[in-house]
Formats: structure tokens, C-alpha cells, sequence
């Protein structure tokens, strides 16, 4: 009798699309708290046309503008992975260390190994395919959550980074750096990588059918499961692609300064979850689009560039990236209140 | 109505009633959950609260233990009259609760648990834990248990942990003990002792307020009985003066709103079970379901009903025994298979375990058939929503849009729309795990006219439910369960409510008198 209550309470008695007007202000606001893409596409846009306004000689310029989008590519291509990731429920800690190991295993395979480089590379990607797999078999079967695991790994793969390379491998080579450093119309290498990365990803979590199964198993694991979809494994698929891509992300940086170094990476995983969350993630699940990952790196990327430009410390621009972080996690909230 | 006035012989404990409740009503949206309801029990009785699920009987308690406001009510505690009664109040007034879902922590130890809020304390505020473990001890022993105070709760078994419970409760001045389904995930031997310790309780004058469905338990325990039915008291008698018909009698009766559909013109048998057993509900059950029928499976809460079906439906691993499905035998390990070989279960609680509710309508029925609007691995949208649309359009779900949210349509909507996802797999056999919980009376008669168009389409169709009307009206043939094991099976044309109670209780009667 009690349950029949409580969920009579909590849903409408009609289902209604005309919801009472909060007021014209609002009616905007809530239009762009549904659209998390357009906000941040928004945001971008202003940001970019402010500061063009403001320094018309430092900002529109092709080297800040390539460099603005090669400090990007990086995180472009983790949020790609980290929001499938939180898509499905779950997120990764270990990726920063993850780029670290991979970088040092594609060198250990050009430079002691003497593998080719495209070989190198796949050395490293692959390396970061298992350490995902490893963090994907503890938290699906061993049953550890994800912020245990990958806070656990995130110290054994930076650990196992430093035995094998010790301070790291310096001047892996010159065909190997091509990988990082060849322009394409004016744009580095890692830069059309992220592209790809993120082209492909986008299309599929947003079209097919496998990659849709994860806003379900975020949406509601137990229901999913009983839908039929197999909630274990496609978790464990999502840790492997993720760090497939800590992999990638691994070996370009690696190819881009032409040495892997061992604290590469370091506190990556913070500035990626930042991303995805102002991208529309939520830590519940269910939520988020990879496009609006990147949105969320691109304009954590140019507030960073426009601190810069303006002259602003180091420090405060992390205390100003956090103030960003708080306030698109505001916008979900007002979303939730004001949703049925 | 007028029965709730027979007076209560008090038990030696002096003529004011410990508790008297006179006219108390309480609703919720859309349902009256107790009507008029009036109550009283002197000091060292016990008095059975007795109904089926949902007669009003756990509403009853938690108002009494302060957890509910009554919409109107006028309680006496020793002739004083109670005002506001929350739980606070309820506390200082000597009321204690024994919930069916606990309230212990289950990292802290026992000692912590029963003294919550209130550890003795000595010098600067610090807890005194030698003092508070040999109070819990001397408390604990009194229970006749001897565990470790210092133990952590979640190391207990159920029945531990409701001594603690009840332990917690006498840590503190008692007048006035509820228990709600106590007895629910205990053994025998587990029960006996409980019933030992509430005994001992009446002795010193406490009131029990003893809320249960299980006849036996209240012939064994229990002084007075009050039945409620559909939130209304139907009679209150001696226990001694009743018999286990008289009581049935009053509670069972609820109108029966809808006519039954067609009979039954069964083919094949689609779904057996043979002495399945998947511990600890499920110990012996053996049924089948053939095309073009409605079994129900009947029983009380805990008879293992749900969990037989988990078992059929892959999520609950069996031990042994052997299930049927189109003739062969079959094991699934993962939903996945089952839905992949023809079977769809809908969970009984929908929002944990059946929608999606920030997803869209077409996403929610289009879930478990993704390949089916798939081409070359992508999701069309258009097949999908078309997909919705044909169910939306049989099952008459009211929504202004495939797209629109789940979460924002009412619950018979939603259950409808979940009803429709397990329809797009086409499945032979449907497993509807409480089909109407939670929905109004215009979407139950839609839901029944659903199952009954779908029975008439060669499904095979088991229902679990604990509502009998429901059962009574929707079965062509009704199993009965109790404690894991199917004990009987009824004729659904021709079964009354007090034949299916009759088999439901029995068994745990049987079950007493072997202990």
C-alpha cells in the first residue's frame, strides 16, 4: 500500500509536454540547459570574438590558433574515451599513467627493440588497450568499483613506468617523431589524429547500436541487464577502448617531443573529467555526448589561452577552470529541477 | 466496524488501554489506505494486525510508531491523548518499531547500533565503550544471544540482526512494541525463540502490536486479532474464540471490479518446471505454462514467486530441478538468452529495475529489440520511433511524442510502455512479475484487456501477483507457492480468495508444527 503511494506521488498524472512558463528569462535559460552542446558552442564563440575584439594582434593569429588546437588534441582524444566511459556509468583515474606507460613502451620498442616506428606505435597503443583490459577485469569481475581500481593502477602504471624506463628514453628518432610532428595544413599530426578520433567516436556512441547500449547500462545497470544487454562486458569493452586511447594519446606526445618522458600525463585524468562533466556527463550515467566532451576540452582550452594572453598566473587559472567546472555542474542541476 | 468496539480483556495489567486509536484515516494519491480505523490494546497483550498484502496493516503501524500522520486520527497513550505523533514523540512515549526493511548500520558494531545517538559517555564527551559493551552484553543476554557486542552488524544473519533491532528498542524505557513481518526472513527455530522473547516482554506489562498475514504464527502468539480490508477493520475477536476459516472469512471479500475474459484454449506447453530450486527462496517448484494461457503464481510476500522467475529468466542461478522451454530443456545464464530464445520478464518493481526513466519512450521500448532497428550497425531512428509508434498506438499508451521522456508520463503509462517493450521481441513466453502495482483502476482494466489480447494470441503468460482480485480475475489456472515450494494448484474460474489463502498460509502452518 505504502509503495503504491510513494509512486503515485512522485510521477505526474498526466503526461504533459506544455509545462507551466517560468517567465521568458527562464524559458531561455532552460533552452540552453538542455543543450549542453550549443551552450559551450556558444560560450566558444564569445569567448573567441571577445578576445579577438581585445587583442586583435595576440589572439586571431594561425601559431596561437594551431597552438590552442595541438594543446587540445590530447584531451580531445581522452574525453573521447572518458565519456563513453561515464556514459556507461563508470570513469578511468589511471589514463594519465596509462599515456606515461604507453609513450615509454613505444620507445622501449623503437629504441631497444629496434621495431619500425609504425610498429613502436602499436606497441604502445596496444600496451594501453591491456592496461585497460586489467582495469576493466577488476572492475567487472574481481567486482572493485572504478574509483578504487583505477586510483590503484593509476599508481601501479606510473610506478611500472619509472622501473622500466627510469628517468625516461630521450631521442627515440626521426622517422619516429615524423608521427608527431609532420604539418598538414599548417596543423600538426596530433592534431588530425584527435580529428579522427573524434569524427569516428562521435558517430558511433550517437548512431550505433553498440555504443547505444551504454547510455542504457548508465541509465539503469539492472534494468539493462534485464533487458538483455550485457552490462559486464561492454564495461570492460569501454575501459579497453579508453585505454587504447591513453595509448594513442601516449605515443603521439611521445613522438611529439620525440622522448617519452615519465611524468607525462600527470594529472590528465582531472582536466579530461572536467571536460566531460561541463561537456553534459554526469557521475550517475546515462548522460553526455562525445561532442560535447570536446566542446567542454575546446573551451577549457581557449580560457586557458585567453588567461595567457591577459597575463594571468598559472594559479589562477586553475582557481578559474574550477569556478567553470562548478558552474556548468549548476546548469545540471537547475535541469533536474526543472525536469517533469 | 462496530466489532472494533469489543472490548479487549486485559491481561492483569490494570483496565486503561496502553493504546487506544479511535477513527483513524489516512490516504495517499488515489488510495484510501485505512478508513475509519479504531484500535486499542491493554498493557501485556498481543495483538495480531491481520490483512492481506496491502489491506492497510504496515500503514496502521507506522502511524502508530509515529512514522506516518494519520489525515485523521485521535490516539491515546494510558488514557493520555497524543498529539503530533512523529518519531521522536513516539519514542519518548516508549513506542518502538521493528521495520521489516531494519534501520542498523551495518559497519558499526552491535554495541554502537543498539546505543546510537546515546552512548554512555564519560570524561570529556568520549564514548565509554567498556560501559557500553557490557550494557549491550547484559542487554543481548537478556535476548538469550551471545554475540560479541564489539561485532559489526553487517557480519550478522538476518535473525542476529533483528535481535539487535529489537535490543536497540529495549535499550530504551518500553510500553508499546510493534513488530511489522517479523518472522518474514526467519527459520523455524529463529521464529521460536522471537516468539519466546515477546512472550517474556508481555510479562512485564509491554503491549505488542503483533503485524503479520501468517494464520499460524498468530493462533501460536497472539491474544486478540484485528483484520483489516481494504483500510477498514472487518472484525476483532479473541484468538482463542476464532477459527483459521472465520479469519480468511474476514479478510478476503474485496470487490471484484473487473469480468473475466475469455477462457482459455490452451496448446502447447511452452514453459515447465520440474522441482527447481534456486536457494534460498526457491526449494521445489513444478508447474508449467502452455500457449494461450494465463497462469498466476499466488502466495504471500517471501514465497519464493519472484525468484522462480529470475531463475526461468537467467538472473538467479539454480542448483537443481529442470526447466522447459518449447519442450527442451534449457538453462540460461544471461537475460540476453532468454530474450534472444523467445521468453520476456517484466520486473515487479519497474523504476529499479524495469525503465529508464530519463530516456525517451521510443529508446525504453526499443531496448531489448536494438538489432531490430538496426541497419549495418546503426541505429535508425526512424525504425526505432516507428517501433514506438505501433505500440503506442495498440497499447494505447497516453503520450504526446515517442520522444518525450519516460520519467514525465504517469505509471500506468509507464507500465504500459514497459509491457510494450517486452512485446517488440515477440517473445512466446511473457513473465508479468505484478502487473498492476502502483497503476489507477483505468490503467489496470487496460493492462488486463492487454494480457488478455495477448493470451488470445497464443502467449504463453505467467502473472505473479499478490493481489488475488487480480489473480481471480486474470488466471485460467492459479499456483500457489509457499516457502520456495509450489503447494497446490487451483482452477482459475472456479477458486475463491479463501482457497488460494487457505493453501498460502497452510504450508507455513505445517511448516510449524514440524519445527
Amino acid at each position: 500500500m505504502n509503495e503504491v503511494a510513494i509512486e503515485k506521488s512522485s510521477s505526474p498524472p498526466k503526461a504533459e509536454v506544455a509545462r507551466p512558463a517560468f517567465g521568458r528569462p527562464l524559458t531561455v535559460l532552460r533552452f540552453f540547459a538542455n543543450s549542453r552542446e550549443l551552450t559551450l558552442l556558444v560560450l566558444i564563440l564569445l569567448l573567441g570574438a571577445g578576445m579577438t575584439i581585445v587583442y586583435p594582434d595576440n589572439f586571431p593569429t594561425k601559431y596561437n590558433f594551431s597552438a590552442v588546437l595541438l594543446n587540445a588534441a590530447q584531451n580531445s582524444i581522452l574525453v573521447t574515451g572518458m565519456m563513453l566511459l561515464m556514459i556507461g556509468g563508470a570513469f578511468d583515474l589511471s589514463i594519465g599513467s596509462t599515456l606515461a606507460l604507453s609513450g615509454v613502451m613505444a620507445a622501449v620498442a623503437s629504441v631497444w627493440w629496434g621495431l619500425p616506428p609504425l610498429a613502436s606505435f602499436l606497441v604502445g597503443i596496444a600496451t594501453g588497450a591491456v592496461a585497460g583490459l586489467v582495469n576493466g577485469f577488476i572492475v567487472t569481475r574481481v567486482q572493485i568499483n572504478a574509483l578504487i581500481t583505477t586510483l590503484a593502477t593509476m599508481a601501479i602504471y606510473r610506478g611500472g613506468t619509472q622501473l622500466i624506463s627510469g628517468t625516461g628514453i630521450m631521442s627515440i628518432g626521426d622517422s619516429f617523431k615524423a608521427y608527431g610532428q609532420s604539418v598538414y595544413f599548417g596543423l600538426q599530426s596530433p592534431f588530425w589524429v584527435a580529428l579522427v578520433v573524434v569524427l569516428v567516436g562521435w558517430w558511433a556512441v550517437a548512431k550505433t547500436r553498440f555504443f547505444r547500449q551504454y547510455y542504457f547500462i548508465g541509465g539503469n545497470a539492472r534494468a539493462a541487464q534485464l533487458s538483455g544487454i550485457r552490462v559486464g562486458r561492454l564495461t570492460l569493452v569501454g575501459f579497453v577502448i579508453m585505454g587504447a586511447l591513453a595509448g594513442l594519446a601516449g605515443v603521439l606526445a611521445a613522438a611529439r617531443l620525440n622522448s617519452a618522458v615519465i611524468s607525462a600525463g600527470t594529472g590528465v585524468e582531472l582536466s579530461v573529467i572536467t571536460a566531460a562533466v561541463l561537456g553534459g556527463a554526469s557521475l550517475r550515467g546515462g548522460e553526455g555526448s562525445i561532442i560535447g566532451g570536446v566542446l567542454g576540452v575546446m573551451l577549457i582550452a581557449l580560457v586557458q589561452n585567453a588567461l595567457i594572453i591577459n597575463g594571468v598566473g598559472v594559479f589562477w587559472q586553475n582557481i578559474i577552470v574550477g569556478f567553470v567546472l562548478l558552474l556548468a555542474v549548476s546548469l545540471d542541476r537547475f535541469k533536474q529541477t526543472h525536469r517533469g | 466496524m462496530t466489532d472494533a468496539a469489543t472490548p479487549n480483556p486485559g491481561a492483569g495489567h490494570g483496565t486503561t488501554p496502553r493504546l487506544d486509536v479511535t477513527a483513524c484515516s489516512k490516504s495517499f494519491p488515489g488510495v484510501q489506505a485505512l478508513n475509519a480505523v479504531s484500535l486499542s490494546v491493554m498493557p501485556g497483550e498481543i495483538h495480531a494486525l491481520l490483512g492481506e498484502n496491502g489491506a492497510g496493516k504496515s500503514t496502521l503501524g507506522k502511524i502508530i510508531g509515529g512514522v506516518y500522520r494519520p489525515d485523521a486520527a485521535e490516539i491515546r497513550m494510558d488514557g493520555r491523548p497524543v498529539h503530533d505523533l512523529d518519531e521522536a514523540t513516539a519514542g519518548e512515549l516508549g513506542i518502538a518499531i521493528v521495520h521489516q526493511e531494519g534501520s542498523l548500520v551495518p559497519q558499526l558494531s552491535i554495541a554502537e547500533n543498539i546505543f546510537a545517538g546515546r552512548q554512555p559517555t564519560g570524561a570529556f564527551g568520549m564514548v565509554d565503550r567498556r560501559e557500553m559493551h557490557r550494557r549491550a552484553s547484559s542487554l543481548m543476554a537478556d535476548l538469550g544471544t551471545e554475540l560479541d557486542p564489539a561485532t559489526a552488524v553487517r557480519h550478522l544473519s538476518t535473525a542476529q540482526a533483528q535481535v539487535v533491532e529489537i535490543a536497540k528498542v529495549l535499550s530504551r524505557e518500553l510500553k508499546l512494541l510493534i513488530l511489522d513481518e517479523p518472522t518474514a526472513a526467519l527459520t523455524q527455530a529463529e521464529t521460536a525463540r522471537l516468539f519466546g522473547l515477546v512472550r517474556r516482554l508481555r510479562q512485564t506489562g509491554v503491549a505488542v502490536i503483533y503485524i503479520s498475514h501468517r494464520l499460524a504464527e498468530i493462533f501460536e502468539l497472539c491474544d486478540n486479532v484485528t483484520v483489516l480490508k481494504d483500510g477498514r477493520v472487518t472484525g476483532t475477536r479473541l484468538v482463542k474464540d476464532t477459527t483459521e476459516d472465520e479469519l480468511i472469512r474476514l479478510m478476503v471479500g474485496r470487490d471484484v471490479l473487473f469480468a473475466r475474459g475469455p477462457a482459455a484454449v490452451p496448446g502447447d506447453t511452452l514453459l515447465e518446471v520440474e522441482h527447481l530450486s534456486a536457494p534460498p527462496f526457491v526449494h521445489d517448484a513444478t508447474f508449467r505454462v502452455r500457449a494461450g494461457e494465463i497462469v498466476c503464481l499466488a502466495g504471500l510476500i517471501g514465497s519464493g514467486r519472484s525468484e522462480t522467475c529470475e531463475a526461468i529468466f537467467g538472473v538467479r542461478p539454480t542448483t537443481s530441478g529442470v526447466i522447459r522451454h518449447k519442450g527442451r530443456p534449457v538453462s540460461y545464464r544471461d537475460p540476453s538468452e532468454a530474450i534472444h530464445a523467445g521468453i520476456g520478464m517484466m520486473p515487479e518493481d519497474r523504476k529499479e529495475a524495469g525503465l529508464f526513466l530519463g530516456r525517451s519512450v521510443a529508446d525504453n521500448i526499443s531496448v531489448a529489440v536494438l538489432d531490430k532497428v538496426t541497419r549495418y550497425g546503426v541505429v535508425s531512428d526512424e525504425a526505432c520511433t516507428d517501433l514506438a509508434n505501433r505500440f503506442i498506438r495498440e497499447l494505447k499508451i497516453a503520450t504526446p511524442s515517442p520522444r518525450q521522456i519516460l520519467g514525465n508520463l504517469s505509471g500506468g503509462n509507464q507500465q504500459k510502455a514497459l509491457l510494450a517493450k517486452w512485446l517488440a521481441p515477440d517473445p512466446d513466453v511473457l513473465i508479468v512479475d505484478e502487473p498492476t502495482r502502483g497503476v489507477d483502476v483505468g490503467a489496470r482494466a487496460e493492462i488486463y484487456r492487454i494480457l488478455g489480447e495477448l493470451k488470445a494470441r497464443r502467449l504463453a503468460i505467467l502473472v505473479v501477483s499478490s493481489d488475488l482480485p487480480e489473480v481471480l480475475t486474470l488466471a485460467d489456472r492459479i499456483v500457489v507457492m509457499a516457502g520456495g515450494r509450489t503447494v497446490g494448484e487451483l482452477n482459475g474460474e472456479r477458486a475463491t480468495e479463501e482457497e488460494i489463502l487457505r493453501l498460502a498460509t497452510r504450508q507455513t502452518a505445517t511448516a510449524w508444527e514440524e519445527a
